[in-house]
């Protein structure tokens, strides 16, 4: 159990951090839209 | 007199002599209060870092560790570093876009609300106040029990220092002073964890040792020593999944750490600064709570679970580096103490008043020395009726800020009333169910956080609130204008480097893991 709760806080940074990617990168390739 | 006064008493020296140079470069009220938005990633994320740590840290979670909590808080320990990530990507840069002064004149932006920018005004300077005078009563506490001066000296020179600091320098000699305190406590505690391990025979053999004892195995072990928190695995699991969602939200969006996207110099400035705050948090919440642990097992029999480490200080640790660790924990609760007093300085006049800016800077150090004097005598004479306002804490950001300040980025639906709803029924909710727990003495079930109960009637409340409104024209170019990417922030080269960083959260995710299982699993199965 602790090997689960170890993991699942690492996975649960990790879901932050992709998400945060996902958002940025969206917000960029909207930005090279509006300039096409 | 102690060691550990005058070492105390030469910090404070120091601190106060920077501040006053600095306050030398403080021009007009965009210095004073958001440092001229130029500070650079160091000073962001140090400043993030010194504004978490206080007493609290080093006292509170410490503590419950101690009495065999350790996995319920690191499990809320993860969550919350967490909040740094999504706080700065899906808050911080529009709120650093939006070149606002205050985060309640942010929300009166956005929703085009001079009521609703009133509101997060009193909220902010509720759950400061209230703040502010725990980080009181902790330094003063922290410095009575390692110096044996009178609490009452001890909690006046403390405020004395950082009201000082803050009315002289402003926001600028925060950072400044901040990053400076965050360095000193980050490195004292990185140093005498390896004295108390030592102590204890090495890291390693010591947690296996604990782990081994059957009278201490429950202190490592995921479920904990029953009753410590609550009386069952589930239920501490549970309570650590549920304040990790609390403390992950005031992370993300709580005044005392949002804010500082406002002094950042650019928004890339803004998403870097979110690993290395949200490591460095992990970090020092992982290497407090399990040396706790560690130091239980040199001294079982502290009458009073808050001062583990004052005792390791003064016990274990040579005398020189206890000085500095009792220092920079001193430092850390005042660096919270100036962040506190130049947000509620600002919100009062900036928010509340709307004084002109050449007032500003005047009428905002007036409303920082009455607040000070008002929580000192607060944490002097601690009248009775202190503890129903000190229910609305920290989790007041969570209960009544966060989902306002999520939905008015991510929702196109969201209207002013259903905001301001919100807002007021997140901080109404979490104080009734406090109040419900202390006059009927009924606890409420670990998932049922007052905090959590708060967050609930926010959402339903702008829920309701905009079903019944419509969204103005005004509002839907509010939102707009949120997302146009200022000119200077559209450098290739530098969006690569932000995206670098972004990528590096998966770094921090795995550096978690790989921490908690070398340092905590493996020693505790007897695999090093």
């Amino acid at each position: 159990m602790e090997i689960v709760i170890s993991l699942f806080i690492g996975a649960f940074m990790i879901t932050a951090g992709i998400c945060a990617i996902a958002w940025y990168k969206k917000e960029c390739n909207s930005e090279g839209e509006n300039k096409k | 007199m102690s060691i550990y006064f005058i070492g105390m008493c030469v910090a404070m020296v120091v601190f106060l002599f920077i501040s006053k140079q600095v306050s030398k470069k403080v021009k007009d009220a965009n210095d004073f209060y958001v440092a001229g938005r130029k500070a650079p990633l160091f000073l962001i994320a140090g400043s993030m870092i010194a504004s978490y740590t206080s007493t609290g840290m080093f006292m509170g979670d410490a503590a419950e560790a101690y009495e065999g909590a350790l996995a319920p808080m690191l499990l809320f320990a993860g969550m919350q570093s967490a909040g740094y990530i999504l706080g700065a990507v899906f808050f911080g840069r529009y709120l650093r876009r939006s070149n606002a002064m205050t985060i309640p004149e942010f929300f009166g932006i956005r929703f085009c609300s001079n009521k609703l920018r009133k509101l997060a005004a009193i909220t902010a300077i509720i759950m400061m106040s209230v703040y502010l005078l725990s980080v009181v009563q902790g330094v003063g506490t922290l410095m009575t029990a390692v110096t044996g001066v009178d609490y009452r000296i001890c909690v006046t020179l403390a405020v004395l220092v950082f009201t000082y600091i803050t009315v002289v320098s402003g926001s600028r000699g925060v950072l400044i002073t901040d990053t400076l305190m965050a360095g000193l406590f980050t490195l004292s505690v990185l140093v005498s964890v390896f004295f108390v391990a030592n102590e204890a025979g090495g890291w390693f053999p010591a947690i296996s040792n604990i782990a081994q004892s059957i009278e201490t195995k429950d202190l490592l072990s995921w479920a904990g020593r029953p009753g410590a928190l609550y009386d069952t695995g589930f239920e501490n699991m549970t309570w650590g999944i549920a304040y990790g969602i609390v403390w992950m939200s005031v992370c993300a969006v709580g005044p005392w750490q949002s804010s500082r996207y406002l002094m950042a110099k650019d928004e890339h400035t803004v998403i870097r600064s979110a690993p290395i705050s949200a490591f460095v948090i992990f970090m020092l919440e992982f290497l407090v709570c399990t040396t706790a642990v560690i130091i239980r097992s040199l001294n079982p029999e502290l009458a009073d679970s808050s001062r583990v480490w004052i005792w390791a200080a003064t016990n274990v640790i040579p005398t020189v580096l206890g000085v500095v660790l009792m220092t920079g924990v001193l430092s850390a609760g005042i660096s919270s103490g100036t962040t506190f007093l130049s947000l509620i300085g600002a919100a009062v006049t900036n928010d509340m008043m709307s004084a002109q800016k050449t007032d500003s800077i005047k009428y905002g150090r007036y409303a920082m020395i009455i607040t000070s004097v008002i929580v000192l005598v607060c944490a002097l004479v601690n009248p009775p009726a202190i503890f129903v306002i000190m229910f609305l804490g920290g989790a007041t950001a969570a209960s009544s800020w966060m989902p306002v300040a999520f939905g008015s980025i991510l929702s196109k639906r969201i209207t002013k009333t259903g905001a301001f709803w919100g807002m007021l029924m997140g901080m109404v909710g979490c104080l009734a169910a406090n109040l419900f727990q202390t006059f009927t003495g009924i606890k409420l079930p670990a998932y049922l956080d007052p905090a959590i109960i708060g967050m609930l009637c926010n959402v339903i409340a702008i829920i309701i609130g905009s079903a019944l409104t419509q969204v103005t024209d005004e509002e839907k170019a509010a939102r707009v204008a949120l997302f146009v990417v200022p000119e200077k922030e559209k450098d290739s080269k530098e969006i690569k480097k932000t995206q670098k960083y972004l990528r590096g959260t998966i770094l921090v995710g795995i550096l978690i893991v790989l921490m908690l299982l070398i340092l905590w699993v493996f020693p505790y199965y007897g695999r090093v």
